[in-house]
């Protein structure tokens, strides 16, 4: 073996392992953060405000109250707003929750000013509650707006506590 | 003779594999317009109009669809689809080439196996299959790609050999590696692993420029492709483009390699070990927990084998992961395509050594070498058909787009059904091409204006005295406008828009991730007729739906086409507050679903009339997919809960349907006869109520 070869195989060593520990690194990093997680990280990352084609006719204008105190037809009524997601929750953080859904399991991050409120058998409208709340099993129905054209990642701007679906079928 | 013999099996075994790839791909393939990238829509109408693409321009790209949209299959925008399937499987093909030139001839048979498995996995892997099916760049990137890395590597063989003219090879990667610019401005940061390679084969190039100054050259030539951006500034129309257009050469610098700068290394180090976490994430999504094992196996054992080309390859993979951790895009996943494009490399090189490892401890006498290799081979063999045929099938549903005909459907009706002399708003710029796709390729509706073609800032007296229509809800205070909709001022602040025709937006459509359904609104100065003191519906019903009764409806034919259309006009009683949304489905499948008074109820219980003894009517055409095979079919109006759009089919309804009768889907063309000028005639008011 040449002396350059071996330069070239201790140096690409170096390298290989070097990937592997920062892999190993972020890792770890990962797990003391979230747990031990199937959830995989947000694909627009993770610090800023998420940039958004705010073009998607799904966000709330700004300022503008969010349909929480909908009351029922023969009284004023706020649109009849579209989940964009419902189902069972499986976690809750105090930046995400993880659905499970027809679709399989989904993660919702919540938006810094996210609302949470909880609709009663019943009752057409809806209580302020709070993320503390929440609870596995909870069924949820998320309200918000998907991160960009054709992403998955669905940032929640209110959340409504449902009652079980059982009680609810008429 | 030798070579050529030996290169036989390695054609057609390529050509088998292009072949494989491209016949999946086109099974799956996006019959013609889709939401699934935001900018596929673009790409494809830019294609056949010569015209420039967004940040960073894609001329190459541009040049190769145009080539493909002279093919005579299906619509221009399907053939655009079938070039990121061909040039996809093509990439793939050539993942072969590459591994069968870092494995080499020692083991020729566990090279060709291994090759072939590293390029299958990558080619049905669930990132790179998604992008063969809509036109986008990165299936065609993938293969300039893989084209300049086999040509660098067909110059590395050619050099060794001390062949004649082997720098021709250099040349040619030189050129294909400029061109490549054209598929993604990207690629720009494999240089520093490009020439450390060259260097590292042979220093002394340096010392004979005329090899690498023609090299350079030619490479710039490549580049001079991006003179289209110049020339084509002044067909844009997008108001993020306009602002960084590149008629200038500041411009042009801002339009490529200055393009999207908040994207770019956009995290802070703390959150650099999450973003690494994301793409070992994506990895796992791909090749799972055993190709990452594999792959390390090829990376230790490429390095060993052959440590130049590791450095080639690494080099390449390592500035790709390393810039795109720290890229921030919503669909981030694609940009990694050609770092899982270098790791099934390494995935191919690991499965090598493992059979080369094998051979190697066995160690089996001469007699039974032969016996004892063709053994392991079929074993491995057999793993991996079945490997790809568990690959196949998991990520098969994720990828396939060929029932995804909801854009198409839904503007061949809007185009249909809008008055002569109208005009037609929506979206503009990169994000209005679901619509601008049919004037400006197909030249539909001359007579219809549509302003945001010419740009982001139409005038109000482009509209003045016609029929206004739009496909995005401009009622006043309505949220979500941006750079992309229709300028404030444009219509009247106090304006309604009132929903008239209803696309699909259920399963099977690239919709299912945008929660956005596609509808066509009237926009009018007075008010729908949304509530009514008494009904007289053509077919009475009198059903209770939970807490609403569906009093009857009208409908005015039970016969229709693929792709055609109905006309509902639905009359409800509201028994008790209802969040409910209303379906329509036919068949097994959901066609839409909106909620009680199409989006209109509030404002009109606020500023016409309140519901008390009223009546809701709902009056609006909605959409047929054209992929509905003809037959009968019962049409039911059902209640969802508030699920979501793309939760399911038609039994995703709440237990109670009611079933208006059953409709005759004919074939294609036996389409609804109506008057147009008629069909959009929106009822108003005729009293209104305090």
């Amino acid at each position: 073996m040449t002396r350059e070869r071996m330069l070239l195989i201790v140096t690409g060593a170096m390298l290989i392992a070097l990937l592997i520990a920062i892999a190993a690194f972020s890792l770890g990093v990962y797990v003391g953060t979230h747990g031990w997680t199937s959830d995989p990280p947000p694909l627009i990352g993770p610090g800023q405000k998420p940039l958004v084609p705010v073009d998607q006719g799904r966000q709330p204008a700004a300022g503008k109250v969010p349909p929480s105190t909908a009351r029922a037809a023969g009284q004023p009524q706020q649109p009849v707003a579209r989940p964009q997601l419902v189902g069972r929750v499986r976690s809750v953080s105090q930046t995400t929750v993880t659905l499970e859904t027809p679709e399989g399991p989904r993660l919702v991050q919540l938006a810094e000013d996210v609302q949470v409120f909880r609709r009663s058998q019943g009752d057409p409208g809806e209580a302020p509650a709070s993320l503390a709340k929440v609870v596995p099993g909870d069924h949820l129905a998320v309200y918000g707006f998907f991160q960009g054209n054709g992403s998955r990642l669905l940032i929640a701007r209110r959340l409504v506590l449902l009652p079980p679906p059982a009680n609810r079928q008429p | 003779m030798k070579d050529r013999a030996r290169l036989l099996p390695d054609l057609l075994i390529g050509l088998a594999i292009l072949a494989l790839c491209l016949g999946v791909y086109n099974a799956t393939l996006t019959p013609s317009l889709s939401y699934k990238s935001p900018d596929g829509n673009e790409l494809a109408t830019v294609c056949y109009t010569l015209g420039l693409a967004h940040a960073t321009g894609y001329p190459l790209y541009t040049w190769l669809g145009k080539l493909f949209t002279y093919l005579p299959i299906g619509d221009v925008a399907h053939r655009v689809n079938l070039m990121s399937a061909t040039l996809g499987a093509a990439g793939v093909a050539l993942l072969y080439v590459i591994l069968r030139q870092l494995t080499g001839n020692r083991l020729p048979a566990s090279s060709r196996l291994a090759s072939a498995c590293g390029a299958l996995l990558f080619g049905f892997s669930r990132t790179f299959w998604s992008q063969t099916g809509i036109a986008e760049v990165y299936a065609a990137n993938l293969f300039m790609v893989a084209l300049t890395l086999a040509l660098l590597l067909q110059w590395a063989r050619a050099h060794r050999a001390c062949r004649r003219h082997s720098f021709l090879w250099l040349w040619a990667f030189a050129l294909v590696y400029g061109l490549s610019l054209g598929t993604h401005m990207s690629n720009l940061g494999f240089a520093p692993a490009f020439a450390l390679f060259v260097l590292l084969l042979d220093w002394r190039i340096l010392q004979r420029p005329w090899v690498w100054l023609v090299a350079a050259g030619l490479f710039f030539v490549g580049v001079l492709q991006f003179l289209w951006l110049p020339y084509k500034a002044a067909t844009l129309n997008d108001a993020n483009m306009l602002r960084q257009a590149p008629s200038t050469l500041e411009g042009i610098y801002r339009y490529t390699l200055g393009a999207f700068p908040d994207f770019k290394f956009a995290f802070p180090l703390t959150a650099l070990p999450e973003r690494i976490v994301l793409y070992l994430h994506l990895l796992a999504q791909n090749f799972h927990l055993m190709g990452i094992l594999f792959g390390l196996v090829g990376t230790a054992g490429l390095l060993w084998q052959a440590p130049r080309r590791f450095f080639l390859l690494a080099g390449v993979y390592v500035v790709q992961v390393w810039f795109f951790v720290q890229y921030r895009a919503f669909d981030i996943d694609v940009f990694f395509i050609p770092a899982h494009f270098i790791y099934a490399a390494f995935l191919g090189f690991g499965v090598y050594s493992l059979l080369a490892g094998l051979l190697f401890l066995l160690r089996p006498r001469s007699a039974w070498r032969r016996t004892t290799l063709l053994t392991i081979n079929t074993v491995i063999a057999l793993l991996l058909i079945l490997t790809l045929v568990r690959q196949v099938s998991a990520n098969w549903e994720w990828n396939d787009y060929s029932q995804d005909t909801a854009i198409n459907d839904f503007y061949e009706n809007v185009y249909e059904l809008l008055p002569t002399e109208s005009a037609l708003l929506g979206r503009g710029g990169v994000f209005g091409f679901d619509m601008f796709y049919f004037r400006l390729v197909y030249n539909y509706r001359p007579d219809v204006v549509i302003p945001m073609l010419s740009g982001p800032r139409p005038s109000p007296s482009d509209l003045e005295g016609r029929p206004i229509f739009t496909t995005q809800r401009l009622s006043e205070g309505e949220g979500g406008r941006g750079p992309w909709s229709p300028p404030p001022g444009l219509i009247p602040a106090q304006a309604w828009s009132v929903p008239v025709l209803l696309g699909q937006s259920g399963v099977g459509t690239g919709l299912r991730e945008r929660g956005q359904p596609l509808a066509l609104y009237a926009v009018q100065d007075t008010p729908p007729m949304l509530v009514i003191d008494t009904a007289d519906p053509q077919f009475p019903i009198g059903q209770r739906l939970e807490d609403l009764e569906l009093v009857g409806y009208d409908l005015d034919d039970h016969l229709s086409s693929p792709g055609g259309r109905l006309h509902l006009v639905l009359y409800w009683r509201v028994l008790a507050p209802s969040r409910s949304l209303i379906a329509t489905s036919l068949g097994e499948m959901i066609l839409e679903s909106h909620g009680l008074g199409l989006g209109n109820l509030t404002r009109y219980i606020q500023d016409i009339r309140g519901l008390r003894n009223g009546i809701v009517v709902e009056d609006y055409w909605v959409v047929l997919p054209s992929t509905m095979a003809p037959g009968e079919y019962p049409l039911r109006i059902g209640l969802q809960s508030p699920l979501p759009v793309w939760a399911g089919a038609d039994s995703a309804l709440n237990t109670d349907k009611v079933e208006l009768g059953w409709i005759t889907v004919g074939e294609a063309g036996q389409a609804l006869s109506v008057d147009a000028d008629e069909a959009l005639v929106v009822p108003v008011p005729k009293e209104n109520d305090p």
